[in-house]
């Protein structure tokens, strides 16, 4: 086994831990935390794949910003007391947990059983250029402009629709 | 690496843009009346309607931005679709939004309400024009995020806030799905490019992952245009939103899905076609039924109009299922009506209202065609169409889009379609027996007349009526766009 290898199993492992811990703790706080957990194992995994942007994208925007969010609203909403109460579990989600892992997994075994063969998934070529960050920047003023724009204009909606949703009014002046 | 770009193909959307951020600059102007803004949007996308007319009539056609922007007959007859639909609903917004003069918070409101029009309008036409699944993806999120705002936008009523959020969160859930079907169809070809899927998927036998991601697909368009059995959303949502916003909803969104639809399905996809061919015409026999025999146990108008709206998607995947070049182009022309249709009808119901509030229950209707006899004929000319009765622009739609099905063999298909059309005629008919027939059971008072509604309402009726008398106008552009 070379070292790229056991690095793989390392970040698997942790990643696979993780995710186990986030549907297992009672609290959510601590299933937001062991989520960074499995965030982190996968920007792993993606620097062994070479995609180091990517990687980094991971850390900084799941583990990141998100998980700043997931816990921000969490700790907002005061969810942790529930549980304590004995809130109800939820079996439709169960179930609906259940039939979506099978589907996962399934996809997961079929993909790795085709793999060697080289048939299960069309091999992209990725130009090679999109692995460093100066590459991909210049992909995204180049090839990928429009969609890179486009973005910016999602943005522009999503901060125009904060505003009409949240802005308090000032009272009437008549 | 710089890519060559022609400005000139993307002109539309530039004068869409462009209006957008004339609209943001003046709404901060607070001495200028809330109305310029609306007025703006409509001269906005008129121009933008005017452009996209001589590039049909010219045919100025190309692919730019390397590769990712189709500019062809197909994206600019959907750019039609959209602006009309798009200054149809300006027009009646203008006086809606005003509400009572009392309300002056909401007058003062106005300026973002255009701006998401115009945004949600822009992503509809990146939808259309869209040779990339990415950028078709960016604009159905673009669309979308701005509708999720606009269906709550009254957030001093529950009812809307309501709406918004469920649209939000199905709304994501559509997305999620589109999403993962995008990344299974690069799976299983390694490209989001659309011509360059077609090459992919017609030089050998499909992958599974290229299925899964084909159905997914499905799914994720299914709700996104309302489709039986993923139509749960459309009357809560038609309900509560804004009336102005439901009739946008149902007209412009779903043609820029099924535009969306056609272009993938049947240009991505198109070797496919044995494949998906049997689920779309499954999905159509369903949505048309459930649709209509839904809509006729609804007593609340602006229900029985999502209802409706839910069994045009069926008559549209007719089309769709054939499959053909006759097909394609009949789904475009019946979405074109159904838009013009659509927005007439709920500019009538808007214009119906009361001093105490919206006419909504079926019964508020009673005796109107004597009190207001002549919204009570463009009502009816409205509904009519809606029904498909000659010489009605919803009887073109309906011919056309059996005739391509006759065609392509799906006899049985147009069977369901035509006792799905007499179903329909029962609950369009009923409100039109309960103006005319019943007494009404109070005294009936209708306020005064908004003028732009009024202009709006007529320009509806007339476009429904014109291409009912003289389909040739509309079908020749229609039947010349296919892809």
């Amino acid at each position: 086994m070379n070292p790229e290898q056991i690095l793989f199993f390392v970040f698997g492992l942790l990643a696979l831990v993780g995710a186990i811990s986030v549907i297992s703790f009672r609290h959510p706080i601590y299933s937001a935390l062991a989520l960074i957990v499995t965030f982190f194992a996968q920007a792993g995994l993606f620097v062994l794949l070479g995609a180091h942007f990517v990687a980094a994208a991971q850390v900084i925007v799941y583990a990141g910003a998100i998980m700043v969010l997931f816990l921000f609203v969490i700790m907002l909403l005061n969810l942790g007391r529930r549980d304590r109460e004995g809130a109800p579990t939820g079996a439709k989600l169960k179930g609906i947990g259940i039939v979506l892992g099978i589907l996962f997994a399934a996809e997961g075994i079929y993909i790795a059983v085709n793999a060697r063969n080289g048939t299960a998934v069309a091999s992209a070529q990725p130009a090679p250029e999109a692995v460093t960050t100066y590459g991909i920047g210049e992909l995204l003023f180049s090839k990928y402009l429009l969609p890179f724009e486009v973005t910016s204009l999602i943005l522009l909606a999503a901060l125009i629709g904060v505003i009409v949703l949240v802005k308090r009014e000032k009272p009437t002046d008549n | 690496m710089p890519i060559d770009i022609n400005w000139q193909l993307l002109m539309p959307e530039l004068v869409i843009g462009l209006t957008l951020l004339l609209v943001l600059v003046f709404d901060m102007i607070d001495s200028l009346s809330k109305t310029v803004l609306g007025w703006l949007t409509i001269v906005g996308a008129g121009i933008a309607l005017w452009v996209s007319v001589t590039m049909r009539l010219d045919s100025t056609y190309g692919i730019t931005f390397g590769g990712m922007f189709a500019v062809d007959g197909f994206s600019v007859f959907f750019n039609i679709i959209f602006l009309v639909s798009t200054m149809l609903v300006s027009l009646i917004s203008i006086n809606y939004l005003r509400g009572d003069s009392a309300d002056r918070r909401r007058e003062r409101r106005q300026g973002p309400y255009y701006l998401l029009i115009l945004l949600a309008t822009l992503g509809m036409m990146l939808m259309a024009a869209g040779n990339e699944l990415i950028v078709v993806f960016l604009g159905l999120e673009l669309m979308s995020l701005s509708l999720y705002v606009l269906a709550g936008y009254f957030r001093e009523h529950a009812v809307s806030s309501e709406a918004g959020m469920k649209y939000l969160l199905l709304g994501a859930f559509a997305s999620a799905f589109f999403l993962y079907g995008i990344a299974l169809l690069y799976g299983g070809t390694g490209t989001t490019s659309i011509p360059a899927i077609a090459t992919v998927v017609a030089s050998g036998s499909p992958s599974p992952l290229l299925l899964a991601g084909m159905f997914l697909l499905i799914v994720g368009f299914g709700f996104k245009v309302a489709i039986v059995p993923f139509h749960q959303w459309a009357p809560d949502v038609y309900d509560g939103a804004p009336t102005t916003i439901a009739a946008f909803i149902s007209a412009g969104p779903k043609a820029a899905g099924f535009a969306a639809f056609l272009r993938i399905f049947t240009e991505a996809l198109q070797h496919l076609q044995p494949e998906w061919g049997g689920v779309v015409i499954l999905l159509a026999m369903l949505t048309m039924t459930v649709g209509n025999v839904l809509a006729i146990a609804q007593t609340n108008i602006k229900r029985m109009l999502a209802y409706s709206s839910v069994a045009h998607a069926g008559y549209v995947l007719i089309g769709v299922a054939a499959a053909n070049r006759e097909g394609i182009s009949s789904a475009m022309l019946y979405l074109l009506v159904y838009c013009i249709m659509n927005i007439g009808a709920f500019a009538a119901v808007i214009l119906a209202k009361t001093s105490a509030g919206e006419r909504l229950t079926l019964s508020d209707y009673a005796g109107l065609g004597f009190r207001k006899p002549l919204l009570a004929l463009f009502l009816t000319v409205m509904l009519l169409s809606l029904a498909g009765f000659p010489p009605t622009a919803g009887f073109v739609g309906k011919f056309y889009v059996f005739k391509s099905a006759v065609q392509a063999g799906h006899i049985w298909l147009v069977a369901i379609g035509a006792v799905n059309t007499a179903i329909s005629a029962f609950y369009y008919l009923r409100v039109v027996v309960t103006m005319y027939m019943r007494e009404p059971a109070g005294e009936v008072d209708v306020s005064p007349y908004p003028r732009t509604l009024v202009v709006g309402l007529v320009l509806a009726a007339i476009g429904v009526l014109l291409i009912g008398i003289l389909p040739s106008l509309v079908f020749d552009a229609a039947q010349n766009s296919g892809l």
